[in-house]
């Protein structure tokens, strides 16, 4: 029988069985999660059972053969199944209004004057602590939001079906760049903004996607952008393009006026994030698809609300957050704005990474990394790294730069915390105080403590189980 | 002096690199101290002793690596730093580049990638070792374990597994074998031949193959077993099952056994369980002062020249002109004011000098357990030091693989007066360091130089063979050009200490 060696340690024993000509293999071995027992055990005893096993073949294969439809608009209390007009949504796990970051609480002044429930700003903010608002992560309604991520009843959503499941996920429509709500200003352009999306805008598009049979294919889209130097989380311009394409035609043969119709499709043509707002609902609805299946370990959402940054498990409870506090992003700022003005983490747009797009397709998108920060071998090494903690190829998004390798997809709890190695997002900077925008962009990971307590609770829910 | 510390979290390195690389940096002018460790508890209070502390270091974790400097001037300190990162970072970039072969992180990977390996060997902290080891076994690998510091009931758990499924589980703290005519860890190039070993010490099996080897036999397996595999406690579990081995590999004709002497018992089981193969033994229980007559198949030898020289004497391939085997058998003497230094790398050789140089006088050594155990080489006493042992390599790398390590003691025995011979050894081969003669020749001029008003002789053992990486030739040119008299077995050493010893001042 032919030898092959393991070499667990130095490098030193390899070199000199390679020295022989031998076949050896190395393991760059560290201490399995910092030494702590407790995760340590869990691992063991996650990485070895047969029911985890299934039911993440199980979860990952719903992931792979999600294929999102944008079918519909609509305002968001007759879209969005157990809306009230007091509920407002908003980006990540819980916060009380209290806790939240200068542009989620900027975003939420701005959503009270633009349903008229408030006359100022003064009274939006009392409206808001007094308790009669009631507050919830978008995730608990099968919705997304970019940044502050605030939803109101009256604003305008898409609606995107996961056919093969029937799922549906929802997300508002992207403003743009400068004094937008989701940075958290709430000046009269950024209302009259929202009024004209929910006036002229939402009419237009409603009547153009009625047109599909079908609806508009976003798997499709996506899958196409990827090879056009999107990663569809922070480099939307080529999806948005191709959307572009895809529905002006249609936008065209809407019964609305000529200079209406204009306003629309400028709108659409001026905005590169456009398609962001639909990559997002798009990958949430694949996502979501995939929650509740006991045993499994599959994360399936990251949001941040700009304090926390939460986690949720596929085998772990509808509104079971793991939650630690959200990161500082490293990155490039725009000129003018220092580390001090930056928000931590915050939005929902990692339901991209969450879905194996966005940071985990940075190879797709080596333009990305100017803005970023990095360098193109940086855009490719993260996309390889990924794999150490997911559980399948996606070969439906090819990436022709990594030789048409899928995106890395399903990241496995188990795997981040055994392999010491944590999501890569590829995320927007916002001021920390209401209004002021997009200040830079940059990488940024979620805390490993989420990562923990999620494995955790799934060894604890094992051990129930198995326990009767 | 100014110095920096600075922690880089969730790096971990191997701590034979570290250290390896802490002693290069640390020789550079200019340099007084230089860490470069993890953050486990031990490392912690080092860098705390030094004074290379600070309120990060206090919060780190395992995965995270520091590296403190102490040094001359703040331009000494940012260059050892910038030299210590692009050391650092030049090794994982080369692992991960996409020409090489897959690196792995874990067993489990390796496993679930479909590679099967059939030897593992672990050179990581020893508290972690028992777990990964056991995985290796369950996937029917043999283990060698050069790690120590793993407990003994861990130990008797592995190997208790292993032998129940004639498994090897090399060590811990075993640094060399021979399998298949690959050398592992610490081993020489052997020609290959009929003979087995098993080894309960790894510089006592090298200098076995290497004898074997110069008398014109060869080696088939040189197996290791760690030197607590024949205590009560373990019961010679992997000396059993390398015998077995042995016994039913084709090309093994003859087999030695290498040890200390082990407990009682377990002794009648070894010699029981010799007598039960059908192939000649040579057994040496080093220090043993028993005298063990042979009986049939199975032969005694005090020394790992006579078991080598007994073995290729058995060996049926054999066919060369074998001299006989000469003993040391020196004469009890009192000498004044005269003793001998030796400086050891090897852990077995420094063991068999100890023995063999016996009725020179009293020697004191850190192989001693009793009140003439020495941590230092002052005194007036023959002194015999491992350098390898625990007490010197806490926090370093063996003299072995940093052989640089052991440049002070040679000045230091140079300086004192007492000293009219230094007695050293270069174990070279696969493991040991690329110039491991080169890296103290310098040095040794040095001595030569210090000690030039009175008689003084450096004598050196270098064991390997002719076809060891370092060049053996090259070796023991570059020390005889120096005036060091170079001996050809660790007993030729011996003799050559004791003569010179005769020779007096």
């Amino acid at each position: 029988m032919s030898q092959h060696f393991l070499n667990i340690g130095t490098r030193l024993f390899y070199d000199d069985l390679k020295l022989q000509n031998q076949k050896v293999t190395q393991v760059n071995w560290a201490p399995l999660a910092g030494g702590d027992k407790a995760l340590i055990e869990a691992i063991d005893g996650l990485s070895h059972d047969e029911r985890v096993k299934a039911a993440n073949e199980k979860a990952v294969n719903i992931v792979l053969s999600g294929h999102p439809y944008l079918i519909d608009m609509g305002l968001a209390k007759d879209m969005i199944e157990g809306y009230h007009d007091n509920l407002i949504l908003h980006a990540g796990p819980p916060i009380t209004w209290d806790r939240m970051c200068g542009p989620m609480q900027g975003a939420i002044i701005g959503a009270l004057l633009f349903e008229k429930k408030a006359n100022s700003v003064e009274e939006a903010k009392a409206l808001a602590s007094s308790g009669k608002i009631e507050f919830a992560p978008a995730h608990h309604y099968n919705a997304v939001g970019p940044m502050a991520g605030v939803i109101s009843a009256s604003m305008p959503v898409h609606v995107v079906l996961n056919k093969p499941y029937g799922n549906k996920a929802y997300c508002t429509v992207n403003e743009g760049l400068g004094k937008v709500l989701r940075f958290g200003a709430y000046d009269e352009s950024v209302i009259h903004r929202l009024n004209w999306i929910k006036e002229e805008l939402l009419p237009v598009m409603k009547a153009a996607i009625f047109m599909y049979d079908e609806g508009i294919d976003l798997k499709s889209l996506i899958a196409q952008a990827l090879q056009m130097g999107d990663e569809c989380h922070n480099r939307n311009k080529a999806a948005t393009s191709l959307f572009f394409k895809e529905v002006v035609p249609s936008i065209l043969k809407t019964p609305f006026k000529h200079d209406q119709i204009e306003r629309v499709i400028r709108f659409i043509q001026t905005n590169d994030h456009y398609f962001l707002n639909l990559s997002m609902p798009a990958t949430k609805s694949i996502m979501e698809a995939a929650h509740g299946i006991p045993y499994s370990t599959l994360v399936t959402t990251m949001a941040r609300n700009g304090v926390d940054f939460g986690l949720r498990v596929s085998g772990s409870g509808v509104k079971s957050w793991f939650v630690a506090p959200a990161n500082f992003v490293e990155g490039l700022l725009f000129a003018g704005y220092s580390d001090e003005d930056a928000n931590l983490d915050l939005g929902d747009s990692t339901i991209t990474e969450t879905c194996g797009i966005g940071g985990f397709a940075m190879g797709a998108s080596p333009a990305i990394t100017q803005f970023v920060g990095g360098n193109v071998d940086d855009a490719m090494n993260y996309t390889h790294s990924m794999f150490n903690i997911t559980m399948r190829e996606n070969t439906s998004f090819a990436l022709p730069a990594l030789n048409f390798m899928g995106t890395p997809t399903g990241i496995d709890v188990v795997k981040v915390v055994k392999r010491n190695v944590l999501p890569i997002i590829n995320t927007g900077i916002a001021h920390k105080e209401a209004g002021v925008g997009q200040i830079g962009a940059g990488v940024v990971t979620p805390p490993m403590a989420c990562f923990n307590q999620a494995l955790l609770a799934s060894y604890q829910q094992l051990k129930e189980k198995s326990h009767g | 002096m100014h110095q920096s510390t600075q922690v880089f979290k969730n790096r971990y390195i191997d701590s034979v690199s570290l250290m390896s690389l802490a002693a290069k940096v640390k020789k550079q002018e200019g340099i007084q101290e230089v860490v470069i460790a993890m953050a486990t508890d031990m490392n912690k209070a080092i860098i705390a002793q030094v004074g290379l502390s600070t309120p990060e270091v206090e919060s780190t974790s395992v995965n995270d690596l520091i590296i403190g400097v102490i040094a001359q001037s703040e331009e000494r300190v940012l260059e050892a730093f910038n030299h210590i990162q692009e050391q650092l970072s030049g090794g994982s970039k080369s692992s991960s580049s996409s020409n090489e072969e897959k690196v792995y992180t874990s067993i489990d990977d390796v496993i679930e990638d479909g590679v099967k390996p059939t030897v593992a060997i672990f050179s990581i902290p020893g508290q972690y070792v028992a777990k990964e080891a056991m995985q290796a076994l369950r996937e029917g690998m043999d283990v060698m374990i050069f790690s120590d510091n793993m407990s003994i009931e861990e130990e008797v758990a592995l190997k208790q597994y292993a032998f129940d499924h004639q498994l090897l589980v090399m060590g811990p703290d075993c640094g060399t074998a021979v399998l298949g005519g690959v050398g592992l860890c610490f081993a020489n190039e052997v020609r290959r031949g009929d003979i087995g070993i098993v080894a309960a010490s790894g510089t006592g099996s090298q200098e076995v193959m290497v004898q074997i080897d110069r008398l014109g036999g060869g080696i088939t397996d040189a197996i290791g077993t760690g030197g607590r595999d024949l205590s009560l406690a373990v019961q010679g579990l992997m000396m059993r099952e390398g015998l077995r081995r042995l016994a039913h590999d084709e090309a093994t004709k003859v087999i030695v056994c290498v040890s200390k002497p082990p407990a009682k018992e377990v002794k009648e089981l070894m010699i029981q369980t010799l007598k039960g193969i059908d192939k000649p033994s040579v057994v040496c229980f080093l220090g043993n002062k028993e005298v063990m007559k042979d009986e049939g198949n199975l032969h005694y030898a005090s020394s790992l020249s006579e078991a080598a020289h007994k073995a290729v004497s058995l060996s049926p391939s054999f066919n060369g002109n074998l001299e006989p085997f000469k003993p040391l058998n020196l004469e009890k003497q009192e000498l004044k004011d005269n003793r001998f230094v030796g400086l050891y790398c090897g852990g077995t050789l420094c063991y068999e000098a100890l023995d063999q140089l016996a009725p020179l006088g009293l020697i004191q050594s850190n192989l001693h357990h009793n009140e003439h155990a020495i941590h230092d080489i002052s005194g007036q006493h023959h002194t015999l030091l491992d350098l390898g042992d625990d007490e010197f390599t806490n926090g370093r790398p063996h003299p072995m693989i940093e052989p640089t390590l052991r440049n002070d003691w040679i000045l230091k025995a140079a300086k004192e007066e007492s000293t009219r011979v230094l007695l050293l050894d270069f174990v070279l081969g696969y493991g040991a360091h690329p110039q491991a003669v080169e890296e103290s020749l310098e040095t040794l001029q040095e001595a030569f130089k210090l000690a030039s008003h009175r008689s003084f002789d450096v004598v050196a053992y270098v064991c390997a063979t002719d076809k060891d990486k370092q060049g053996y030739q090259s070796s023991v040119q570059a020390l005889q050009t120096i005036g060091v008299h170079v001996a050809t077995s660790n007993l030729d050493a011996c003799a050559r200490v004791a003569n010179l010893m005769k020779e007096g001042k």
